[in-house]
C-alpha cells in the first residue's frame, strides 16, 4: 500500500510537467498578452518595457517556461499585470470554489444515492423511468439556461436567497449555484447507483441471503449498498475535479468570487502566468483525488489489490 | 443454415432465457416506451437535419432574401411569425430548423472523432500494456486534468478552422480520453478471456486478435457511450457559444441562438425557449437512446 | 482626463469602459427624492464596480478605480456642467490658484493649506512634485506616467525621467510649501491645461506610497472625503467618511464597493434591491430596466464616448466616395439604437456629444441620414462594391448583436453581402487593417472614450496623421493644420471653432463617421436617492443620500 502510494505520487511528476508545458505552450500560442491591451493602454513605452521585462516576454518561449517553472518551485506562482500575486489570488479564491464544489458534491451524493436506490428497487416502474428522464433533462438543459432560470426564480421572484454573491455565507448563498453545478452530474450518480445496486442484487451472495430469508431491507443495507458504492465513490472522486473546473460558468452568473471566475478572466486577458498557475494547481488536486479514490475503493472492497 | 433456423425458432419458443444477448436486448427494448420515444424523436430530428426545407423556408433566415428585418425585432408569436421573431427580426422557428444541421453535425462529428481516436488508442494501450500503456494513460490524465473551458478557449483561439471544424476539433481533442479509458478497460478484460487465449494459442497475429476478437467485445459499450456523448457534445457547443467561443458567424446553431437570446429573455422568452427546447429535446433523445440500449445490453442487470 | 482609451464601444458592454475624468455633478436637482430632508446624512449604501486593475492613482487605468478614487482623493481640478450643459474643468477646494504669466509656457499652482492625508501627512507643493516624478520614472512601471509626457502635459525634463536618466523633471519646481511651478515644452491654453489636470493620475500620493508601493496598493491612503479602513479584496472594499476632510463632507457614513465579474449578476442584485447603485447595466437588462426600476432607471444622453466606423485608406474596396457614403446611408442607426440598444444610445452626427463645449452639432449632414434607396443608388452608380462583400469586425468578447444588425441592413438595402468577422483581441484587429496582409473589404470600427471633454481629444488620436493610433491611415494636411491651430489658440472660442472645422474635414472626406454616442445608463435601489451619473460615467457618491 505504501509503495503504491509513493509510486502514484511519482507519476504525478511527469504529468505536472506535461500539463504545465502544454498549457504554457497553448497560451503562448495565443499571442503576447500585450495584444489584449487596447491601443491606448499601450501608450506608455516605459510601462510596456517594464511589463516586457517583468514577464520575460522577449525570451524565447522555452526560456520563459523554465524561468516560470523555476519560480513555481520556490512557491511563487508569478504576478498578474496589475502586480497581484497569483499565489495570493489562489489562496483567497480557492476556499470559495472548494466550498461551492463541496456543496455540489453533497447534493449529488444525497439526492443521487437516495433516488438511485429507490429507482433500483422499483426497476421499470414509473418512478424509475420518471427519475431517469428528469435527471437527464438536467443534463440536456444548457447549464447557463438552468442558472438563469433558477437565479430568477429563487433570487428575484421568490426572494428566498440573494441572487448573486456570497454575502450570506454558507449555505444560503451557495445552495442555488451548487445545485446548478450538481445538476449536470446528478443523473450520472443516480444511474451509477441504480446500475451498480442492480448488479449487486443479482449476485449469488445476495441470492443466498435472500434464500435464507433475510428481510429485503437488511439485505439492501448490509450487503447491497456497501458493495454497490464503489463505482459511485469512484465517480464522485473524479467528479470533484470536474466540479471545480466546471465552476467557470456558474461562478460567473452567480458572481461567486472563486477560482473559476478568475480563470476565465485571465484566459480572456491571455495572462499565461495566472492560467498556468491555476491549471497546475487543478491538475495536482485532480491527481491527488484520483489517488484518494483508489485508496478508498480498496478500503471498501478488499478484493481490489495494489499490483 | 438449418441449425441457425432451429436455434432461432427454439429461442422464440423458449422465451427470453435462451436468447442471444442482442435478441434479448431487442426483446427488452421493444417493450420500453422510453426507447420508442427516443427513436421517434431521433427520426424527427434527422428529418429536420437532412431536409430543413420541408419544415421551414430558408428565405426567412437571411436578410439577403428579405428575412431578418430589424423592424420585426422581438415580434411575439402569432400570424407573422409562428414562434416569434428574435432581436434581429429573424423568424425564430425557421432559424431553429436551419440551425439544427450545425448543432447536430457538431455532435455527430465529435462523437465519431472521439470514438475512433479513443477506441484505437485504448485498444493499443490495453492490448500491449507496459510502456505504451503508461505513456498513453499519462497523456489521458493530462487531457482529463485540463479544465474544459480553458482547453476550449485556448484551442479555439489558436487554431483557425473554418465553419464548425474548430469546435469539432476542440471538443474531440478534449473528450477522446473517456472513450480511451473505456476501451482500454474492456480490452484488458477481454485479453484474459479464454477465447483470446485460444486464438493466441492457434497462432493468431496481434492485429487479428485485436480486431477480430477483442474489438467486437469492446466496441459495443463505446458505441453506446458515443450515442450519449453525441447529445452531450451538442450541449457543449451551446456552452462554448454562450462563452462566445463556439460557432462563428455567419453560421448559426442552437447554442448561438440561445446565447443571443439572453438579451431579451425576460420580455421575449420565446427567443430563448424555442432553440433551448429544440436543443434539450435533441440532447435528451440521444441520451435516452443510449441509456436504454446500454441498460438492455447489460446481461448482469437481467432479472 | 486621462489617457485615451479606445474601446470597442461599438458593441461591447461594460468591460472595456474607462474614462477617468473626476467630474462633479454640480447640481443636486437632477434626481428624485432629494427633497427627503429626513435622510440628509448618515447611513451606508453599496455600489457595483468591476475589479479595478489597481487603486493607486498613477496606475489607475479604468473607470472603476476612478470611481473609488473619487471618494478617496481630492485633486486640483474637477469637472462641472456649465449652464449650456457641457462639462468644464474648474478648480477644487484644494486648488487656490492655477495661473500662467507667459501665455501658457510656465504655470504656477497654488494650493490651499489645511488638507492632509488620512495618515496625518500634509498635502504640500512637494507632494505633487514627488508624485509626478514618481509616476514618470520608467522603472517604477507606473502605467500612467506618460501623462507627464508629450501626449498630454509635456513637462520639461520628462524624457530624462522616463528613460531612468534622472529622478526629477527639471520643469517641476517647489517655490514654497503651497506653491509649485510647472514648465511645459510648448505653451498650452488654459482650457487644455486644466483638462489635463483633471485625471486621477495627477492626484497627490503620500510619501509612503512611493516608499512601499506594494503595501500602499493594498490599502491606499488618500486625502479625500472618504477613507479605506481595511485592505481591499476580490469582493470589494468599504470606505468610511473621513471626518478630518477639509472640503465638503460626504453624506453617507459608509460606502461599500462590490466587485462584480459579470454584469448579469449585478443586474440580478439590483432587481432584488440587494445593490444600491449601479453605473452600468448588462445588455440583457436594457429591454426591461425601465419597467423594473421605474424612475430609478438612469438613461442620460451625452456620455463622453462615441462609436465610429471607417474605411482603411489602403483598401481599394473603398476607393470611391459614393461607395463609402452609400454604405453609411444603408444603416439605420435610429432603428439599431431602438431595437438593439433599447434607446440607450443616441445616433451621432459629429464626433462630440453636446456635453463637450462646441459639441452636439450636425457636422455630418446628409451622409449620415439613413436612406436605403439612395444608398443602393450611390453604390450602383459607382459600379458596386469591388468584391461585392464587406466585413464588420467583432471582438471575441462582444455579443455581436450590432454587427449582425448592421450587416442585415446593408444586405437588405444594397444587396452587398456582409459578414461579421471575429478578432480575438485588439492586437489582431489592428493588425487586420494596418499590417501588410490587411483584410480587404473590412469596415473598421472602434469606439472612443474621452480623456477630457474637448473636441480635440475626440478626433486627434484616431485621425491625426502623426498619431500612432490612426489605424485607418487617414492623412489630410488640412485636418492636421486646423487641429494644430486649435490647440495653440489661447482664446477658447477660436480654439473650438478650429476644432469644429477640422471635424468637418473628416466628414467631407468621409473616411470615417461617428455612429452613436453611448448614454450613461444605470440604476439605484429604493434605499437611496440623489443618484446621478455624470457624462464621464462617474457617480458623485458624496451627494448620494440614504433614505431613512
Amino acid at each position: 500500500m505504501g509503495r503504491f502510494v509513493v509510486r502514484r505520487l511519482l507519476q504525478i511528476i511527469p504529468i505536472f510537467f506535461g500539463v504545465t508545458f502544454l498549457v504554457y505552450f497553448l497560451v503562448s500560442a495565443l499571442g503576447s498578452p500585450l495584444d489584449t491591451l487596447s491601443p491606448q493602454q499601450k501608450r506608455n513605452p516605459a510601462y510596456l518595457e517594464y511589463l516586457t521585462e517583468q514577464f520575460n516576454l522577449n525570451d524565447p518561449f522555452i526560456v520563459q517556461y523554465f524561468k516560470y517553472i523555476g519560480n513555481v518551485f520556490t512557491g511563487d506562482l508569478g504576478t498578474t499585470f496589475a502586480g497581484e500575486s497569483v499565489t495570493e489570488i489562489v489562496i483567497t479564491r480557492m476556499p470559495v470554489t472548494a466550498t461551492l464544489a463541496g456543496t455540489a458534491l453533497v447534493i449529488e451524493l444525497v439526492l443521487g444515492i437516495v433516488i438511485g436506490v429507490v429507482a433500483a428497487r422499483r426497476r421499470g416502474k414509473l418512478f424509475d423511468n420518471a427519475s431517469l428522464v428528469i435527471a437527464l433533462i438536467f443534463i440536456a438543459i444548457p447549464v447557463f439556461v438552468l442558472a438563469f432560470v433558477l437565479q430568477w426564480l429563487f433570487g428575484i421572484k421568490l426572494g428566498w436567497v440573494v441572487p448573486t454573491g456570497i454575502s450570506e455565507g454558507w449555505p444560503l448563498s451557495y445552495i442555488v449555484p451548487a445545485f446548478v453545478l450538481a445538476a449536470g452530474s446528478l443523473a450520472y450518480v443516480i444511474r451509477i447507483t441504480r446500475q451498480s445496486l442492480l448488479e449487486t442484487l443479482n449476485t449469488d451472495f445476495i441470492r443466498t441471503a435472500r434464500a435464507k430469508g433475510l428481510p429485503a431491507g437488511t439485505i439492501l443495507r448490509r450487503y447491497g449498498l456497501r458493495n454497490s458504492l464503489i463505482p459511485v465513490v469512484v465517480f464522485l472522486g473524479l467528479d470533484i475535479g470536474a466540479l471545480m473546473t466546471g465552476a467557470v460558468v456558474t461562478e460567473g452568473i452567480f458572481n461567486v468570487p472563486g477560482i473559476g471566475q478568475q480563470l476565465f478572466t485571465s484566459i480572456k486577458q491571455q495572462e499565461a502566468v495566472v492560467i498556468v498557475g491555476i491549471v497546475t494547481l487543478f491538475v495536482i488536486i485532480f491527481q491527488l483525488l484520483n489517488l484518494l479514490v483508489d485508496v478508498i475503493s480498496a478500503a471498501l472492497d478488499p478484493r481490489i489489490r495494489y499490483e | 443454415m438449418s441449425d441457425l433456423q432451429v436455434e432461432a425458432q427454439s429461442a422464440q419458443a423458449a422465451g427470453p432465457e435462451s436468447r442471444t444477448v442482442a435478441a434479448d436486448a431487442w426483446y427488452q427494448l421493444r417493450r420500453n416506451w422510453v426507447f420508442w420515444v427516443s427513436v421517434v424523436l431521433i427520426v424527427g430530428i434527422s428529418a429536420i437535419v437532412l431536409f430543413p426545407g420541408l419544415f421551414a423556408s430558408e428565405e426567412a433566415t437571411t436578410s439577403l432574401t428579405g428575412g431578418c428585418q430589424l423592424e420585426d425585432s422581438l415580434e411575439a408569436p402569432g400570424d407573422k411569425f409562428l414562434l416569434g421573431a428574435d432581436q434581429q427580426g429573424c423568424d425564430v422557428y425557421s432559424l431553429s430548423i436551419y440551425s439544427a444541421r450545425t448543432s447536430v453535425s457538431v455532435g455527430l462529428l465529435t462523437a465519431i472523432g472521439t470514438t475512433l481516436i479513443g477506441s484505437l488508442l485504448g485498444l493499443l494501450a490495453g492490448f500491449y500494456g507496459g510502456k505504451s500503456d503508461s505513456v498513453l494513460s499519462g497523456v489521458t490524465s493530462i487531457f482529463l486534468g485540463l479544465p474544459f473551458v480553458l482547453g476550449a478557449v485556448v484551442l479555439l483561439s489558436s487554431v483557425d478552422l473554418p465553419d464548425i471544424w474548430g469546435v469539432v476539433f476542440a471538443l474531440t481533442l478534449l473528450s477522446w480520453a473517456t472513450a480511451f479509458r473505456l476501451v482500454r478497460a474492456k480490452t484488458i478484460e477481454a485479453k484474459g478471456q479464454d477465447y483470446t487465449l485460444a486464438a493466441r494459442a492457434l497462432g493468431a497475429k496481434d492485429l487479428r486478435i485485436m480486431f477480430r476478437h477483442i474489438l467486437p467485445n469492446a466496441i459495443g459499450p463505446s458505441i453506446v457511450v458515443a450515442v450519449i456523448s453525441l447529445g452531450i457534445f451538442i450541449g457543449a457547443e451551446a456552452t462554448l457559444s454562450y462563452l462566445g467561443l463556439g460557432i462563428q458567424p455567419p453560421n448559426t446553431s442552437w447554442g448561438v441562438m440561445i446565447s443571443e437570446a439572453q438579451n431579451a429573455f425576460f420580455t421575449a422568452p420565446w427567443v430563448l425557449m424555442v432553440p433551448a427546447g429544440f436543443l434539450t429535446v435533441t440532447v435528451l433523445a440521444f441520451i435516452l437512446l443510449g441509456e436504454t440500449v446500454s441498460d438492455a445490453l447489460d446481461p448482469k442487470l437481467r432479472k | 482626463m486621462r489617457n485615451r482609451r479606445r474601446s470597442f464601444v461599438v458593441g461591447a458592454v461594460g468591460l472595456a469602459a474607462g474614462l477617468l475624468l473626476t467630474a462633479c455633478s454640480s447640481s443636486s436637482d437632477s434626481s428624485s427624492g432629494s427633497d427627503d430632508s429626513a435622510a440628509a446624512t448618515g447611513g451606508s449604501f453599496s455600489m457595483a464596480i468591476e475589479k479595478p486593475q489597481a487603486l493607486t492613482p498613477t496606475n489607475c487605468y479604468d473607470l472603476y478605480c476612478a470611481q473609488v478614487n473619487r471618494t478617496l482623493f481630492e485633486g486640483l481640478i474637477e469637472f462641472q456642467k456649465s449652464s449650456e450643459g457641457a462639462l468644464e474643468p474648474v478648480k477644487t477646494d484644494l486648488a487656490k490658484d492655477i495661473t500662467t504669466a507667459d501665455d501658457g509656457k510656465t504655470w504656477k499652482i497654488e494650493i490651499n493649506p489645511g488638507f492632509s492625508f488620512t495618515n496625518g501627512e500634509a498635502v504640500t507643493a512637494q507632494t505633487f512634485v514627488d508624485t509626478w516624478n514618481y509616476a514618470a520614472y520608467g522603472d517604477n512601471g507606473q502605467q500612467l506616467g506618460f501623462v507627464m509626457g508629450p501626449d498630454q502635459l509635456n513637462i520639461v525634463g520628462y524624457d530624462q525621467v522616463a528613460s531612468n536618466k534622472s529622478k526629477k523633471m527639471s520643469g517641476l519646481n517647489v517655490e514654497s510649501d503651497s506653491v509649485l511651478t510647472v514648465e511645459l515644452e510648448k505653451p498650452m491654453g488654459q482650457s487644455l491645461f486644466y483638462n489635463f489636470l483633471g485625471g486621477p493620475q495627477v492626484l497627490p500620493l503620500p510619501s509612503t506610497a512611493i516608499k512601499d508601493p506594494k503595501a500602499y496598493e493594498k490599502q491606499p491612503i488618500g486625502n479625500g472625503p472618504y477613507k479605506l479602513e481595511a485592505p481591499w479584496t476580490n469582493q470589494g472594499m468599504t470606505v468610511v467618511r473621513n471626518d478630518d476632510f477639509a472640503g465638503e463632507a460626504g453624506n453617507a457614513d459608509e460606502i461599500e464597493f462590490k466587485i462584480y465579474a459579470d454584469n448579469n449578476a449585478l443586474w440580478a442584485d439590483l432587481q432584488a434591491n440587494e445593490l444600491d447603485v449601479a453605473s452600468t447595466l448588462p445588455q440583457n437588462a436594457l429591454v426591461q430596466a425601465e419597467s423594473v426600476l421605474g424612475d430609478r432607471f438612469i438613461n442620460d444622453e451625452g456620455g463622453l464616448q462615441y462609436a465610429y466606423y471607417g474605411y482603411p485608406v489602403n483598401d481599394p474596396t473603398f476607393k470611391e466616395k459614393d461607395v463609402r457614403v452609400g454604405l453609411a446611408k444603408a444603416i439605420n442607426w435610429d432603428e439599431i439604437n431602438d431595437k438593439i440598444y433599447f434607446n440607450t444610445r443616441t445616433t451621432a452626427t459629429s464626433f462630440a456629444p453636446d456635453t463637450i463645449p462646441g459639441g452636439g452639432k450636425d457636422v455630418c449632414g446628409d451622409s449620415c441620414v439613413f436612406d436605403g434607396a439612395k444608398a443602393k443608388e450611390l453604390i450602383d452608380g459607382a459600379g458596386g462594391v469591388p468584391g461585392g462583400a464587406v466585413l464588420i469586425p467583432q471582438l471575441a468578447n462582444e455579443t455581436g448583436d450590432v454587427q449582425k444588425a448592421i450587416c442585415n441592413q446593408i444586405q437588405t438595402n444594397t444587396g452587398v453581402k456582409c459578414t461579421p468577422q471575429i478578432y480575438k483581441d485588439f492586437g489582431e484587429l489592428v493588425g487586420a487593417v494596418t499590417g501588410d496582409k490587411a483584410t480587404k473589404g473590412l469596415i473598421y470600427g472602434l469606439g472612443w472614450i474621452a480623456d477630457n471633454p474637448t473636441i480635440q481629444n475626440m478626433i486627434t488620436a484616431n485621425f491625426s496623421s502623426t498619431s500612432p493610433y490612426n489605424d485607418l491611415g487617414y492623412d489630410n494636411p488640412e485636418f492636421d493644420r486646423l487641429l494644430q491651430e486649435g490647440n495653440a489658440a489661447t482664446d477658447t472660442a477660436t480654439q473650438i471653432e478650429k476644432w469644429q472645422q477640422a471635424e468637418k474635414v473628416i466628414y467631407d472626406d468621409f473616411r470615417a463617421w461617428a455612429t452613436q454616442f453611448r448614454n450613461n445608463i444605470g440604476g439605484y435601489s429604493t434605499r437611496v436617492s440623489n443618484v446621478d451619473i455624470s457624462p464621464d460615467g462617474i457617480v458623485d457618491l458624496s451627494v448620494v443620500q440614504v433614505n431613512s
